[in-house]
């Protein structure tokens, strides 16, 4: 009988290895025959430690299960799919995950991520298996057609960056995934590297066959060291099984794969940053041009792209371009993974086409506040996102219809904030933010943040208000335009949205003073 | 409104050179590009701030600079482009072909105004009172972007309060003043390749430090890269503190090493306030050391002798006397002399430290008014191994590249040369070119900063015994004509074919094999033959050496071993390849080419050469001597044995510089008559009888030739504190001997040599004003120098091949003399150290120490930092030991800038079998712990008060 | 100078140049180019009375040297 308690570390952090000890250990004193499988999360996050059982008529779940009522909940027949207050049925057939398309997700929660024979058995490798038939120019036109684009944030085709490094001469290439989540609200790369860890190296090795590329990199941050060590065995498991090597699942093709750790700067997000520190320097933005492309790693030419986007990949190659292609809203195509975090009723991750709107992600997924007071304001895309109001609800939830509000879809996180919120201390923490994780290069970041804090403060202390209001503008579009990454680019788009709609909570006097 | 950006261009400071902001574009396309409305045409690569800057609309700019890469942190030089979003910073954006961009933008201008707003409101106020006011890039954009009010205040987050750092001794780190634009950290990666510098911290903590303590204490080597790349007070030569910003300037040469840096001179009116390296200068392209850049206030050092002097004896006190006095003076004993005992009693050196007018001079005095060939230069004791070897292999007794050729190269050989130290400019360079990627193969018995420093390391350190050069040159060879890997087409197009057969011979003789020199050079057979592999596979390789070649008795065979290996793998006649010496002081070269040696006239021409004296006689209205004169250590002896007893000494110091001390005091005590010319009573001028002070190089006027035989202008930044050029004082002494000479100026004398030298002939002053520099040879055949020669066929001809049989020297370690000590410099100190002890390089280097390696010194009880006495069989001198493992045991290592060390005291008469070069690289010595209560400490001020 | 310093560069020549039976020509042309006459004098005078002392190719240059008239 197999038992599936999950090892993602939100399921950790509540409490999952020991009720996986506790099922253990009542299972051998009662001499039952359980097997503890280690899933992925199903990403409904609140309802962790989620416990499954397998039975005859599909997996149940139980909800919150913690150690100390795994006795309890045995004896009451929770082995046997037993119908109980923590249980919330057959768990694929959770509203909350019929109403998903898992996609990228399609494997996380279900199988034993480090298992590489379950990862075969539900469609892995077949993706790479297809990749290594084709030439590389037709995996990356292939990539091209699918529509996918990056989804760290900028939303740049992925094939078209692919293309250029299949085109450009070099004695080496690289491919680097950026899996330096440190957006707040954001946890799909971290959530997909510990739940379907192989996607995500097939995801890169078609990369690298694609282009050219015979190494590549996984650059993680140091806070995930539960995704580390997944990678890192993972990887591993694949190179033992010949799906990474010199000799790619027998076709003659090499590529190798290896983890890097980042330390701690938000900053080695942005992918030029990112590059430095692989390269053993100190973490700061590179200028554009010359693009990673053509001069990335080691001066190389190398595909840059988020976990998100690389695990798309074996689907796109698995079931074709026009299957990826047939998702998603308008130039946004494919699949998204949302992921719902704050003050939240339902947080967790929503894959779902591109398109659904952000009512109906915050409402209907979310179920409304953590707290229960009403809501005042999300944040879109992480710390340097717009705040958007309920008047934003019906927004479709794709690249162009949010820019077109002057919000972004940025990595798709959404943190929900209640009614009890200062947005001037938020707007002010948009410009710590920036200030404690500048990388110090350029001018309008690293200077403009610090001047930023102090000038909210003199504007919310109500000191010269309308000439610091005027000041704040002019720093936010020197910021805005002048800034070398989206770092100091992007800090003003909370502070100008937080000012423009709660000016009350900067203690603005109609007029000024 | 009228703002300041009418009247400051960003392009031109207000001295010195214009400045396009990023590297030029060396690619053959052109793109044409519309800026601000008008077409421009540029090469593909070229940066949209280049561009402008060269079309005149120049772009507000703080963090670039043309010396280093783009880095597109300041965000000033914002621009706009047709068809692109937002404002691309032009510094990092290349030019395309048919690109629209707009430099000036009602947008543009409020964004550079709100940046520079930001960097004001963390900078001090204190433009009126900063050394930098007037020649600060912060205060010049300020008023390109027309900034006139700083709305965050004063109040907020700032550096104001930051410390300065006063330790290097020549320039200041001021925190308070720093707009963190990197371009002090950029130069110290790109252009020295020290990396000394760093940013630490992030954000707004970000500040540039030189790791650990202070800038002394760090890895900085004080090449000033960092304070001339700064472009505010935050990194400003202690000198423009004290004496304020310069007005104007005066391009000149350095007088330091062979590699001949060109410097601008920067006074405030009659005042040298500072010498910033030239981006102009063909052999330093903007780049300079801490000698060149900062070690020049000898040249007024209080120590400087300023009026002749005279005296009967050496036992007398100096008599000052006009100027004629002391030259009739001379001239009469001169003539006294050569009255009582021959022509040949009398003679002289020149000096590579003078002018090429200057030196050209002298041996005319000595050939035309002593009337004998007894002219030698300085050169004996360090290159004239380099002149015989090459002269006999290619037919030209010099280098054959510039030194731009070595950013070519893919095999980069040093042998012999530390140019970290004694060329740190060249060094710098090749650095560059071994951190992108060329392989390196270093052979010296000791552990020089090339084996291993900051992103640079070896391929292969063959770290050979002392003394068996030869030995090793010969089996690199050995495995190339071994191993199949000699260039056959280039060989057969290019070389004298019977030498070469005879050669292969030789070489392929089980006696040059590596196994057979590992026994005699201590280095691994197989990593001989890895480096072989590895040079014949260049495909451009290039071989630098230096006096590790030279000094020694088999330094002319290794020169020739040298341009053998050369030939054998084809590497000579094109870009990044050839055998290149490195000279050790700044007109070695110069000296060569003018006729110095006694049995050559100018380019080389050998004295018994009747149509060539023939020239001179007419010329010179003389009779000449068709036999070679006396070398130096010929004069030395031939004084010890009564037949020579008058030496003209120029600009030289023999008593300290040459081999066997004792002997040389001796020989000088002898003469009846010693003349010296210098800045300073040296060591050889305590054996004087006449003193004829001389100019600093920043009072000559002339032209000086470097190791790639470019020749230099030297400018006067000063008036002659003497009141009389050297030239000057040399034809009156020789007019006062009754053979006239005259010349208005040096430019006559330049002329003169140009009209009797065929490499010069296309050589003058106005012509090197017009260009810049001129390589020779110049002439009808190559009228704008030749940078690299050799390249279709050689000056000789067909390259000769020599065989070059490894003879060991006869010093030899032994019992009574265990250990081998070589020798060779520092970085911050230069040959005898007259120059660089009279400055606060001493506090980088206050006095020579002794390498000695680990096992060595524990066997004999020294410990580091103790003072030891150092035996040869021919004297005795004390030191303080280093140990450490840059040298292997066996091996002990000093320099020998500081006369009291007195390393010459030791070393022997022993000399290269060709030219008599000395072979100072290689004495048999012993160590042992000093006696304690011999106090030998010495100290500047000791040194000084002795001179 | 001391003629057995002019031996001692002598001898040290001798050894330098490969002999195949003209290495003679090669030591004259070499002291004729570099040294002195006085030095070339002396040492054909030290030779003429010692020339046990040189067996090689360095005797047969000093001795053709003198009979061109240049030692």
């Amino acid at each position: 009988m197999k038992v599936f308690v999950p090892c993602d570390s939100a399921a950790l952090s509540v409490g999952a290895d020991s009720v996986a000890r506790a099922i253990e250990e009542i299972a051998t004193v009662k001499g039952l025959d359980v097997t503890v499988v280690r899933n992925g999360s199903r990403g409904m996050l609140w309802l962790e430690p989620l416990v499954e059982v397998e039975t005859s008529a599909g997996r149940v779940g139980y909800a919150n299960v913690s150690a100390n009522a795994v006795a309890t909940l045995i004896d009451s027949g929770m082995l046997e799919g037993a119908q109980l207050p923590a249980s919330i049925g057959i768990v694929d057939n959770h509203e909350w995950l019929t109403r998903q398309n898992r996609v990228t997700f399609a494997r996380v929660g279900i199988s034993d991520p480090q298992c590489i024979t379950e990862y075969e058995s539900l469609g892995g490798w077949a993706g790479l298996r297809k990749a290594l038939t084709m030439t590389g120019e037709d995996v990356v036109a292939d990539v091209t057609d699918s529509g996918l684009r990056g989804r760290g944030g900028a939303g740049f085709p992925a094939g078209i960056k692919w293309k250029t490094v299949v085109n450009a001469t070099a004695d080496q290439k690289y491919v680097c995934c950026n899996a330096d989540e440190g957006d707040s609200g954001t946890f799909a790369d971290r959530m997909l590297m510990e739940g379907d860890p192989f996607t995500l190296i097939e995801g890169m090795t078609i990369a690298g066959i694609a282009v050219g590329a015979t190494r590549g990199f996984i650059y993680i941050r140091s806070e995930y060291p539960h995704a580390i060590t997944a990678m890192n065995t993972a990887i591993a498991k694949a190179q033992e099984k010949g799906f990474l090597g010199d000799n790619v699942d027998g076709s003659g093709k090499e590529f190798h794969l290896d983890v890097r750790v980042g330390a701690g700067s938000y900053v080695c997000g942005e992918e030029t940053a990112m590059l430095e520190s692989l390269e053993g320097k100190r973490g700061t933005v590179r200028p554009k041009p010359p693009i990673p492309a053509l001069v990335g790693l080691f001066g190389k030419p190398t595909i840059i792209n988020n976990v998100m986007t690389l695990a798309a990949v074996p689907m796109i190659m698995a079931q074709g371009a026009a299957a990826y292609q047939a998702l998603g809203h308008e130039k946004s195509r494919g699949t998204q993974v949302f992921q719902l975090a704050g003050n939240i009723k339902q947080g967790g991750i929503v894959e779902i086409d591109f398109g659904i709107t952000l009512g109906d992600l915050i409402d209907g997924f979310g179920a409304g506040t953590h707290t229960g007071k009403p809501i005042k304001t999300v944040q879109i895309g992480g710390p340097l996102g717009a705040y958007v109001g309920t008047e934003a609800w019906p927004t479709p939830m794709a690249y162009e219809s949010l820019a077109a509000t002057g919000a972004m879809l940025g990595h798709g996180g959404i943190v929900v904030f209640d009614d009890s919120v200062n947005m001037a201390a938020q707007a002010r923490f948009a410009m710590e933010f920036c200030a404690e994780e500048s990388c110090g290069k350029c001018t309008p970041c690293r200077i403009g943040s610090t001047r930023g804090v102090e000038v909210i403060d003199r504007i919310v202390a109500g000191d010269e208000q309308s000439k610091n209001l005027e000041l704040l503008e002019d720093l936010c579009e020197v910021m805005t335009d002048g800034s070398l990454c989206a770092m100091g680019g992007l800090t003003p788009l909370p502070v100008r949205s937080a000012l423009k709609l709660f000016p009350a909570d900067f203690n603005i006097v109609s007029g000024g003073k | 409104m009228t703002t300041l950006s009418e009247r400051i261009d960003p392009i031109r400071p207000r001295i010195g050179e214009p400045d396009y902001g990023t590297p030029r574009s060396e690619s053959d396309v052109t793109v044409t590009v519309t800026i601000d409305g008008t077409e421009h045409t540029v090469p593909e690569g070229t940066s949209i701030m280049r561009a402008a800057g060269e079309a005149g609309c120049s772009i507000p700019k703080l963090c670039a600079t043309d010396s280093l890469q783009a880095f597109g942190s300041c965000r000033m030089c914002l621009v706009e482009v047709d068809g692109r979003r937002g404002t691309p910073a032009s510094c990092t954006t290349p030019v395309e072909d048919g690109m629209v961009v707009r430099t000036q933008t009602p947008k543009l201008e409020k964004l550079r105004k709100g940046v520079m707003e930001l960097y004001i409101s963390d900078h001090p106020l204190d433009c009126l009172t900063c050394p930098a006011n007037g020649d600060c890039e912060l205060q010049d954009m300020a008023g390109v972007v027309g900034l006139r009010d700083v709305r965050y205040g004063q109040d907020g987050h700032s550096h104001l309060d930051a410390l300065k750092d006063s330790s290097n001794p020549y320039f200041e780190f001021d925190g308070s003043k720093c707009i963190q634009c990197s371009r002090c950290v950029r130069a110290c990666d790109e252009i020295q390749g020290t990396l000394a510098l760093t940013v630490e911290g992030r954000g707004f903590n970000s500040v540039i430090s030189p790791g650990g303590l202070n800038f002394l204490s760090s890895e900085c080597v004080s090449c000033g890269a960092c304070v001339q790349a700064c472009p505010t007070a935050t990194l400003v030569e202690k000198s423009v503190i004290d004496l304020g910003t310069p007005t104007r300037t005066v391009q000149t040469t350095c007088a330091y090493c062979g590699v001949g840096c060109t410097f601008n001179a920067e006074l405030r009116g009659d005042e040298l306030v500072r010498m910033v390296p030239a981006k102009t200068g063909g052999a330093n392209e903007g780049h300079s050391c801490v000698k060149g850049r900062f070690a020049w206030g000898y040249a007024s050092h209080k120590d400087r002798v300023t009026t002749p002097m005279i005296r009967e004896s050496i036992n007398d006190e100096w008599k000052v006397v006009s100027w004629d006095e002391a030259i009739n003076y001379a001239a009469t004993k001169l003539k006294d002399i050569q009255a009582q005992h021959g022509d040949n009693s009398i003679g002289g050196v020149t000096s590579s430290r003078c002018t090429n007018e200057e030196i050209f001079v002298v041996q005319k005095m000595i050939r035309a008014a002593f009337g004998n060939n007894n002219v030698d230069t300085c050169a004996r004791v360090c290159h004239s191994p380099t002149g015989y070897g090459l002269k006999n292999a290619f037919g030209t007794a010099a280098g054959t590249q510039d030194f731009k050729s070595v950013a070519k190269t893919d095999v980069i050989m040093v042998i012999g040369a530390n140019p970290t130290d004694a060329h740190p400019v060249f060094g710098s360079r090749m650095k560059k070119r071994i951190r992108e990627g060329a392989k390196l193969i270093v052979v010296d018995p000791r552990k020089i900063d090339l084996v291993e420093s900051a992103h640079i390391k070896a391929d292969y350190h063959l770290q050979l015994q002392p003394g068996t050069n030869v030995a090793i040159v010969n089996a690199l060879a050995h495995v190339i004509a071994t191993e199949g890997l000699i260039n056959e087409e280039f060989v057969s197009a290019r070389c004298d074919t019977a030498s070469f057969n005879q050669w292969r011979t030789f070489i392929e003789l089980p006696e040059n094999s590596p196994e057979v020199v590992e026994a005699q050079s201590g280095v691994p057979a197989e990593l001989i033959r890895e480096a072989a592999r590895m040079f014949a596979a260049g495909p451009n390789s290039a071989i630098y050496y230096g006096l590790g070649v030279t000094e020694h008795s088999q330094g002319s065979t290794m020169v020739m071993g040298m341009a053998n290996l050369a030939m054998a793998t084809g590497n000579l006649g094109r870009d990044g390849v050839g055998v290149n010496p490195l000279r050790g002081q700044n007109n070695v070269q110069g000296a060569c080419d003018m006729g110095s040696f006694p049995h050559e006239l100018s380019g080389y021409r050998h004295v018994s050469d009747n149509s060539v004296r023939e020239q001179f006689e007419t010329l010179w209205d003389v009779k000449l001597l068709p036999d070679p004169g006396m070398r130096i250590p010929n004069m030395l002896d031939g004084a010890l044995s009564g037949e020579f007893r008058a030496m003209f000494v120029h600009g030289e110091d023999i008593a300290q510089s040459d081999p066997n001390t004792k002997h040389v005091k001796a020989a000088l005590s002898a003469m009846d008559l010693v003349i010296v010319q210098d800045l300073f009573l040296n060591e050889t001028a305590a054996f004087a009888h006449v003193f004829f002070p001389g100019t600093s190089f920043l009072e000559k006027d002339g032209t000086f030739t470097n190791a790639e035989r470019r020749i230099n202008r030297v400018r006067p930044v000063m008036a002659s504190r003497t009141g009389k050029q050297e030239w000057e004082i040399v034809s009156e002494l020789a007019t006062a001997m009754g053979y006239p000479m005259h010349y208005d100026n040096a430019s006559q004398i330049m002329d003169e040599v140009a009209s009797i030298t065929p490499t010069f002939t296309g050589v003058s002053f106005e012509k090197l004003d017009r260009e810049g520099s001129i390589q020779w040879p110049c002439n009808d055949a190559n009228p704008q120098g030749t940078p690299i020669m050799h390249v279709e066929t050689f000056i000789r001809g067909e390259g000769q091949f020599m065989e070059t049989p490894f003879v060991p020297t006869d010093e030899r370690s032994n019992r009574k003399f265990p250990l081998l000590l070589t020798t060779g410099r520092i970085l911050s100190q230069y040959n005898v150290g007259a120059q660089t002890r009279r400055t606060a390089n001493s506090t980088w280097h206050a006095e020579d120490v002794l390498e000695i390696h680990e096992a060595d010194a524990q066997m004999r009880g020294i410990v580091d930092g103790q003072q030891v006495a150092i035996t040869s069989r021919i004297g005795e001198t004390l030191m303080k030991a280093h140990v450490t493992d840059r040298v292997p045991a066996g091996v002990v290592y000093t320099t020998f800038h500081h006369p009291l060390s007195g390393a010459n005291v030791i070393t022997t008469e022993f000399s290269d079998w060709a030219t008599n070069c000395p072979e100072y690289k290689v004495t048999a010595v012993e160590i042992r712990p000093a006696d304690s209560s011999v106090d030998s400490v010495s100290t500047l001020d000791d040194v000084l008060q002795r001179v | 100078m001391d003629v057995q310093k002019l031996v001692m560069m002598g001898k040290q020549i001798e050894k330098n140049i490969p002999d195949h039976g003209e290495a003679h020509v090669k030591i004259a042309a070499h002291l004729d180019s570099f040294w002195t006459p006085k030095m070339r004098a002396d040492f054909w005078a030290y030779y003429n009375s010692n020339k046990d002392e040189f067996p090689g190719p360095l005797g047969v240059a000093i001795a053709t040297l003198h009979s061109q008239a240049k030692a």
